[in-house]
């Protein structure tokens, strides 16, 4: 236990383990208090990075397992996202561009566009058999999630991008 | 998820969604919803607003129809997403090429002027 507030699941990295994930989240918002707007950002990333997982982190195996562990850090909330997958590092994905019309619309490559754009931090480390990747959401009330700060790494992004 | 069908005056074709759009909630509505918008020319207003969490996976299955109508020579608007669903449609720029809209006189303009 990093603090007295935290909390951790271990799940398989499985579609019907989804609904697991959920309750984890809500159960999470209530022990720490989570406004629903954080609740919701939480959620969304690790949907997004959890079915990923699920759909490119283990080819040729079965299943594999994911920690996730979640806990209050000063104003923030950290949730640490261990697994035994393939290296993969969304943090140095390039995400396709925003569409400049419904026919050059890409169908889909949009979930590591919305976790950059709902974490207001990632840091990702490769460990010898998995992935350690690092989420950082700013707790409200510390005016963190402003729409000027989204604007900006928004631009960080595109900018890379290039 | 769940989906009801409902037509809706001037020909329009109004599909109800409901539930969580994550991987589970649009594989549930998936084909049907398909089946409904690319398969004949129409006007269609997707009602988003009993949805209650939609993630790439969902939105994936909205771009993909959407464009599927437009090459049949209709169109397709979504129509009143609580914030946090319209916050991820903004943050992916879905905004820019299907419209959103918030009310019935919203949507006739948008079929007007595809």
């Amino acid at each position: 236990m990093t603090t007295e507030l935290s909390s951790r699941i271990v799940m398989q990295a499985k579609l019907d383990q989804l609904p697991k994930l959920e309750r984890w989240v809500e159960a999470l918002a209530v022990e720490f208090l989570l406004s629903p707007s954080l609740v919701h950002r939480i959620d969304l990333c690790l949907s997004e990075l959890v079915t990923n997982l699920i759909g490119y982190g283990y080819p040729g195996r079965a299943v594999g397992t994911v920690s996730i562990h979640g806990w209050r850090q000063g104003e923030q909330i950290v949730i640490r996202i261990d697994d035994d997958g393939i290296a993969f590092d969304p943090t140095s994905y390039v995400s396709p561009g925003l569409p400049s019309s419904l026919a050059e619309a890409a169908v889909g490559s949009r979930g590591i566009r919305l976790v950059r754009h709902f974490a207001d931090a990632l840091h990702h480390v490769r460990r010898v058999d998995g992935n350690e990747l690092t989420l950082i959401f700013r707790s409200p009330g510390v005016g963190a999630h402003s729409p000027a700060a989204t604007a900006a790494r928004e631009s960080v992004s595109l900018d890379s991008a290039r | 998820m769940e989906l009801a069908v409902q037509d809706l005056d001037s020909g329009v074709l109004g599909i109800n969604l409901s539930g969580r759009m994550d991987i589970i909630g649009t594989q549930q509505i998936d084909l049907k919803f398909t089946m409904l918008v690319s398969t004949r020319k129409a006007q269609i207003l997707v009602d988003l607003s009993n949805v209650t969490f939609i993630a790439s996976i969902g939105i994936r299955t909205l771009v993909s129809n959407a464009k599927a109508q437009r090459l049949r020579g209709g169109s397709m608007v979504l129509y009143k997403p609580n914030n946090q669903v319209e916050e991820v449609l903004r943050a992916t720029g879905i905004d820019t090429i299907i419209p959103i809209v918030h009310d019935f006189d919203a949507a006739r303009g948008a079929f007007a002027s595809p």
